[in-house]
């Protein structure tokens, strides 16, 4: 599946329905689903925010994909070069005071993804993750 | 996203329900700012109804405890579960804020 999103916030939630319709056409497990739906939040509201502000851009793409018992997202944006994953994880040991709310995202998604990449090409960013997908339930039992 | 404030005793609770995201962050934290102008000595966030959050839900969570810790007042969050009490976890935010299950032992804890 393969959409296009404008530069703006609304269009996370055309995101996740585009998701949603998406799980429910392959039967993505909940949570694949949820870890999906967390990393969308997460890098669309980066790219929308930081990397296409204040000017005009070609749409995001966003592209879903079942490869190899993965599900597999890759978000391609014409923003400013920009590798998510070279940013330093934040320190969680900081007393609540000096907390900043800042790194976490990109650290919520690579812990829920089990593959994260970045590429910069053809003045594209371009992010592929993949999240294995639960093995289908065991039909043994079925009709016991 | 609902955000509803219930008060008990000299406990504020404030159930947080739905999706806490980028879409709803922002709505969140000014509902809860209305909540907190009258500086309550505790306040409870109760999350049993939340069921998805992303780093933009923890932003509303973090600036609700600065802000109490900043007037001298307690804050604890109870109710977590499934996605949400794990980015919770993932985020080190169960050594930063006082985590409850039940909204009972959050409540004697105070």
């Amino acid at each position: 599946m393969r959409i296009e999103l404008n530069n703006s916030l609304d269009e996370i939630v055309t995101a996740m329905t585009a998701l949603r319709a998406y799980a429910d056409s392959v039967a993505v497990d909940e949570a694949a689903r949820q870890a999906a739906a967390l990393v969308l939040d997460e890098l669309l509201t980066n790219i929308i925010s930081y990397g296409l502000k204040g000017s005009q851009h070609d749409p995001i793409i966003l592209e879903l994909d079942i490869a190899d018992k993965n599900l597999q997202i890759r978000i391609t944006d014409g923003g400013i070069p920009f590798n998510p994953f070279d940013q330093p994880d934040p320190n969680l040991d900081l007393p609540l005071e000096q907390r900043q709310p800042g790194g976490l995202g990109i650290y919520l998604v690579k812990k829920y993804m089990d593959e994260y990449s970045y590429r910069y090409s053809d003045q594209q960013n371009i992010v592929t993750l993949r999240k294995k997908l639960a093995p289908a339930p065991d039909q043994a039992g079925k009709g016991q | 996203m609902e955000l509803t404030k219930r008060v008990l005793d000299n406990t504020v609770v404030v159930d947080i329900a739905g999706s806490l995201d980028t879409q709803t962050a922002g709505s969140a934290i000014d509902a809860l700012q209305v909540h907190l102008d009258t500086s309550p000595d505790h306040l409870l966030i109760n999350l049993s109804g939340l069921d998805f959050v992303s780093s933009s839900g923890l932003r509303v969570i973090l600036r609700a405890a600065k802000r109490v810790r900043a007037y001298g007042g307690k804050m604890k969050v109870c109710g977590a579960q499934g996605m949400v009490k794990e980015v919770l976890e993932i985020s080190g935010f169960d050594r930063l804020l006082e985590l409850h299950d039940e909204e009972a032992q959050a409540l004697a804890a105070f």
